[in-house]
């Protein structure tokens, strides 16, 4: 007996309602209102959990508590950048417009919060490592991963033929996750990155290590699922959104011209 | 025994960090659809 293959006649029309409530601009707009409000509860939630809840680093001081959203700002970044590998995928099996601007929302949303996650990893290191920069291979790798989606950004905007501009977006969006991988990876492979490690154990060499208490492991999951739940795909959609309406005003802007040639 | 060391500055620097930078891609969003509304709008009267 199969399971999936032949829906009977209630549960069909109950996979319609739902495609038809996904479909509906009303709902949409209903739902991205109520997500957006969620979003902002949950930074204002995770900021009380990292300020407060979390305690003091006896090691470190206070500057510990950046991590939580340092850590958490880059899983944000990486769920944006596997939205544009989705979306790149999808993109170039379909054709539809719509799958360019999710990818091209998930690489702004994602390239702003790989800057976050540099500059607050730099103010981390500053009374920790003792400098603001250095070229250990995590951060080399987290820069180059930046510099990949920002050179994504530039690329896309100097291909003038729309075609060719969204394929190009779709292979290279696809491509450019490779760096989210290897940055995740990198302290994995090297033992001579002075990185600490939050999910494993640290490499042998890195500094800045610390043992997570209850409250600091409760703290750091509240962040996480802050930003990647929350922040970063409620900035996707509004992106989305922005996106959507450059394209109405363009093709606005073509039809006055055709109007008056 | 080892002292704590106050290093509060940076924290409250990363924090106003991660603040400023979400507020200005914010504010770049809805000053992007502000203008991209009023292209609308102008078009829409011509």
């Amino acid at each position: 007996m199969s399971v999936i293959g032949h829906a009977t006649q209630p549960q069909q029309e109950q996979g319609a309602s739902h495609i038809t409530l996904l479909t509906n601009p009303q709902y949409r707009n209903v739902l991205l209102k109520f997500w957006s409000i969620a979003a902002v509860f949950s930074f204002a939630i995770s900021l009380y959990f990292a300020l407060v809840y979390a305690g003091t680093d006896t090691t470190m001081g206070n500057v510990q508590r950046v991590f939580y959203m340092h850590v958490s700002a880059f899983a944000g970044a990486a769920v944006a950048f596997f939205v544009t590998v989705v979306a790149g995928i999808v993109y170039l099996r379909t054709r539809n417009r719509k799958w360019d601007t999710l990818g091209l929302a998930g690489v702004e949303v994602g390239l702003m919060l790989s800057v976050i996650t540099l500059v607050t990893g730099s103010i981390w290191a500053r009374p920790t490592w003792n400098t603001w920069w250095t070229w250990d291979p995590r951060l080399t790798s987290a820069a180059i991963m930046a510099l990949t989606y920002a050179a994504y950004m530039m690329l896309r905007n100097g291909i003038e033929m729309p075609e060719r501009q969204r394929t190009f977006s779709a292979v290279y969006g696809i491509l450019a996750f490779s760096t989210v991988i290897f940055t995740f990876m990198i302290t994995r492979m090297r033992g001579d990155t002075i990185h600490p490690n939050v999910i494993g154990s640290s490499p042998v060499n890195a500094k800045g290590t610390f043992e997570m208490v209850d409250n600091m492991r409760v703290a750091f999951s509240v962040n996480m699922w802050a930003w990647c739940a929350f922040i970063a795909p409620v900035l996707i959609w509004w992106r989305v959104r922005l996106q959507n309406v450059s394209i109405t005003a363009e093709k606005r802007r073509a039809d006055f011209l055709n109007d008056n040639n | 025994m080892p002292t704590t060391p106050n290093t509060d500055a940076y924290m409250i620097l990363g924090y106003i960090a991660i603040i400023t930078i979400l507020s200005i891609y914010l504010v770049s969003l809805l000053l992007r659809f502000r203008t991209a509304h009023k292209d609308i709008q102008a078009l829409s009267d011509e």
